[in-house]
């Protein structure tokens, strides 16, 4: 029994060794020119059209990028409810893009499954997760350390400049036009959220009016926080792994009076919503639309409500006019089928829950 | 002398300096193939801590013969800092004492206060590394207190007070020869790397600043 959990203790002080290379050996093979080429094409364009100003009206654009959480493979592969939830949003949302083919646990945005020597071991990985084996959860383990990767202040910013190229290059597919300067909301659910604040630091720097909601989001003191236009935190008075970031990461214990958070709450940039009793994962989450609040709402239904309401307050969408689909924006999930439960990949394989 | 057999040594003397072993830091001050031992230690922990500084080089995008050079220049960092914290421990406690042992039987036992180090590389760990660090530097001490009093053959107080006099001189003269001390590191960067200057994480940031506010914003 010793032996196996001294095994387990040197995979994972391994895996935590090896887990900044990826990121820095990206950033020393391409990273630093690409960066910095990227930024100047872009103050390029913005300079061919001086007379584009940052976007403000809110029918006329607003671009929302999905990070999704921990159990992520990929940028093609997203859990059921987190799609279900996008596709509500994109419904109730109708001057607003959603981008929602990043993975945020890659500053290469590579899939684990796409052109990787371990791919095949990722593969394998969800096969034995979707049947519920333990081991297959090492892609859970894989995308936390990058987390942590992404909360390191040695590592994080350069693991960040690469994910904000991703992010970049996902507004670009999704038709973003870098001299109108259209604003950008990242909205990111759980170990997304830490990822999507880092990335926001250079997003600013090009310019882009950024905001981020955060869904039970885990999030470090980061850099990113110092350029976030506003940083909406949604949670579920259940939900106990949003508090890791509280707990974790001194930078946001509220001793720490001149950290960057703390001069953000200050400043009413980064504001707290509770919007029930949700739980982090699994049956009575966020995405789940079996559960019922007080209210007559599904907990889905709540979470999205709560994030449209937010994005139409802020100006960035004027949202659906009365009257409007029958639907409304809610999720078109049948009942009894929890748009927690079943993870689908795009690509139409069916995964675990988180 | 087989390589092999000296490392073992290198590896023995190492984990009881870590345990604060006095009787296997004793024989270290004996000079002759002690010091190679002693020396091994170092560079060992030098190695060992140059890998865990890996991000250093990556942001500075070092590679092939010039990032073996930089590993090597930085793995004798740990040699030369604690060979000059064993001068000032002599100095000290020359002078406190009145009589000291030889400078060669002081330099090897301080060697020795690097052996923490050698889990150096576990700095690289995320988020924990500069924990990591801080633990690995206040082990160092405890060896270092150790061995003062093993080589000066004094109480553990008098050997912590003369540990900590020594620490004390060490800052103090980094701080007065501060500036030659960054231009001989620059210099030792530059014919290492071959870049001008070391870039930090924040010099990452700072390469992306906010853009100049637009002067038609106001004017809306």
């Amino acid at each position: 029994m010793i032996e196996i959990l001294i095994g387990i203790v040197v995979i994972i002080v391994v895996a935590l060794l090896l887990s900044p290379l990826e990121s820095l050996a990206w950033w020393s093979r391409e990273g630093q020119a690409e960066s910095r080429k990227r930024a100047r094409q872009l103050h390029q364009a913005v300079g061919e059209h001086p007379h584009a100003l940052p976007g403000t009206d809110p029918s006329s654009g607003h671009y929302l990028v999905f990070l999704s959480g921990i159990a992520t493979i990929g940028g093609d592969y997203l859990p059921s409810g987190e799609r279900a939830i996008l596709d509500a949003l994109d419904e109730r949302l109708p001057a607003t893009r959603v981008v929602r083919d990043v993975f945020p646990y890659s500053a290469e945005n590579r899939g684990l499954t796409a052109r990787r020597p371990t791919a095949w071991l990722w593969r394998r990985a969800r096969r034995l997760r979707s049947r519920g084996v333990i081991i297959g959860y090492a892609i859970n383990i894989r995308n936390v350390i990058q987390l942590i990767v992404s909360a390191d202040n040695r590592y994080g910013p350069v693991y960040s400049a690469g994910l904000a190229q991703q992010i970049w290059a996902g507004l670009l597919r999704a038709g973003y036009r870098p001299a109108e300067r259209r604003p950008v909301t990242l909205l990111a659910w759980s170990g997304g959220a830490q990822m999507a604040l880092g990335s926001v630091w250079y997003l600013a720097s090009l310019g882009l009016d950024v905001r981020l909601v955060s869904v039970g989001g885990v999030m470090a003191n980061d850099p990113g926080v110092r350029r976030v236009k506003h940083l909406w935190h949604i949670r579920g008075t259940k939900d106990r792994i949003q508090l890791i970031g509280k707990v974790f990461f001194p930078g946001r214990w509220p001793a720490a009076r001149n950290s960057a958070w703390n001069k953000a709450l200050a400043e009413g940039r980064v504001s707290e919503h509770v919007i029930g009793t949700m739980k982090h994962c699994g049956s009575d989450s966020y995405m789940d639309s079996d559960a019922m609040a007080p209210d007559g709402r599904s907990f889905a239904d709540t979470t999205i409500d709560t994030i449209a309401d937010l994005i139409v307050e802020a100006g960035l969408d004027p949202g659906l006019p009365e009257g409007g689909p029958a639907t409304g924006g809610r999720l078109r999930v049948q009942r009894g089928e929890s748009a927690g439960s079943e993870p689908v990949d795009l690509a139409g394989e069916v995964g675990p829950g988180r | 002398m087989d390589v092999l057999h000296l490392l073992g040594d290198i590896l023995q003397v190492a984990r009881g300096a870590m345990g604060l072993d006095s009787e296997v830091i004793s024989r270290v001050d004996s000079g002759g193939r002690e010091f190679v031992v002693a020396l091994g230690v170092a560079l060992l922990a030098g190695i060992s801590s140059v890998l865990g500084r890996w991000a250093v080089l990556a942001i500075n995008g070092v590679r092939g013969g010039r990032l073996v050079l930089s590993i090597v220049v930085a793995s004798l960092v740990p040699f030369i800092l604690y060979t000059l914290t064993a001068v000032a421990v002599w100095g000290t406690a020359t002078v406190v004492l009145g009589d000291a042992p030889s400078l060669g039987r002081v330099v090897p036992v301080v060697l020795l206060a690097t052996a923490p180090h050698i889990w150096g590389f576990l700095v690289l760990v995320p988020y924990l590394g500069p924990g990591i660090e801080r633990i690995l530097s206040v082990w160092g001490a405890l060896v270092l207190w150790t061995g003062v009093a093993v080589v000066l053959d004094v109480d553990r107080w008098t050997a912590l007070g003369i540990s900590v006099a020594a620490w004390a001189i060490t800052r103090v003269g980094a701080w007065l020869m501060a500036r030659p001390l960054q231009w001989v590191r620059d210099t030792i960067w530059r014919l290492a790397t071959g870049t001008p200057m070391q870039l930090t994480v924040q010099d990452v940031l700072d390469a992306f600043p906010m853009p100049e506010p637009d002067p038609q914003e106001g004017q809306r």
